[in-house]
């Protein structure tokens, strides 16, 4: 089972444990109620407290932790708070998931850091070659799609079940 | 190492829209705020909506004038983060990254009621 994030980043459910999945269960129905987008923020990490992390570190990175800034986002865009997200958040989430890190990319690639922290940031542009080159890195293709199809895909393009009304986009239980 | 009873309170507001075109801020941005916070100090106390008002002798960008003269800026997130003292300085970087991230001229930051506008150059680059 995989959770397909609004940059269409596939995370695998299958090795959450039970209190994981209970805990994502429990956010759901809350995310479902459509709260406030600030509210869910504090909510998820209040509960993830309580269900999962208790006094110890809260594990940036881990899916459960990655799956919870997703739903959150996902509230913040349909709220009007947050940009829906572009090619720049996909960048981010595809430099991460196949080079570990920005450092490691610009080292593979031999593109400077800060400029790609500045594109990323919104202040500069790649050139045409350089965008080129970032993609073949990354293997991946430019698909161009209507802007209101990306809007649409941030509420209801969660997780391994197309539309929310369709049921339970995260299992409580495996199988 | 210090005691609870050592920490200082800070709380810090990031506006909801970049200073120089007024777009909201991507998900990406936002997460990498939260995953700073978190990865530094464990994580925070909010967020929440705010308003900030004040009374300013002159309006910055991003702040207007209410109908009872008060000068509002825009709507925040206010992040409350509880730290040893002797921190404050890795928060003030994380800030500064933030204002170059989140393309914001100064980050408001109260320390113990204290207030300070952190600001960013390049040279203290970005949230990674």
């Amino acid at each position: 089972m995989i959770y397909t994030t609004i940059t269409r980043r596939g995370i695998d459910l299958e090795p959450l444990s039970s209190e994981e999945r209970a805990f994502l269960a429990r956010l759901e129905v809350l995310f479902r109620k459509r709260p406030d987008w600030d509210e869910f923020a504090r909510a998820w990490g209040e509960l993830g407290r309580a269900m999962l992390w208790k006094e110890g570190t809260v594990p940036v990175g881990h899916p459960v932790y990655r799956i919870c800034q997703d739903l959150e986002m996902r509230l913040g865009i349909t709220q009007g708070l947050v940009a829906p997200p572009d090619y720049r958040d996909q960048l981010v989430d595809l430099i991460e998931e196949r080079f570990g890190s920005a450092y490691r990319f610009c080292q593979a690639t031999g593109i400077d850091q800060g400029h790609l922290s500045r594109v990323l940031a919104g202040k500069k542009h790649f050139s045409q070659e350089t965008f080129a080159h970032v993609l073949e890195a990354l293997g991946v293709e430019i698909v161009l799609m209507d802007r209101a199809e990306v809007a649409e895909r941030a509420w209801l393009d969660v997780g391994p079940v197309s539309r929310p009304e369709q049921g339970a986009m995260i299992p409580a239980h495996s199988g | 190492m210090s005691r609870e009873g050592e920490l200082v309170e800070c709380a810090f507001l990031m506006p909801l829209v970049r200073d120089s075109d007024r777009k909201r801020h991507r998900p990406s941005r936002w997460r990498a705020l939260e995953n700073a916070l978190y990865g530094e100090f464990g994580g925070y106390s909010g967020p929440e909506p705010l308003h900030r008002v004040h009374r300013a002798a002159h309006p910055s960008l991003g702040e207007y004038e209410s109908d009872v003269g008060l000068r509002v800026s825009d709507r925040s997130r206010r992040y409350i983060v509880a730290l040893p003292r002797e921190r404050l300085d890795d928060l003030r970087q994380i800030l500064r990254q933030a204002a170059n991230t989140f393309d914001q001229e100064a980050v408001y930051l109260s320390v113990a009621g204290r207030v300070e506008f952190v600001r960013g150059t390049e040279a203290n680059g970005y949230l990674p």
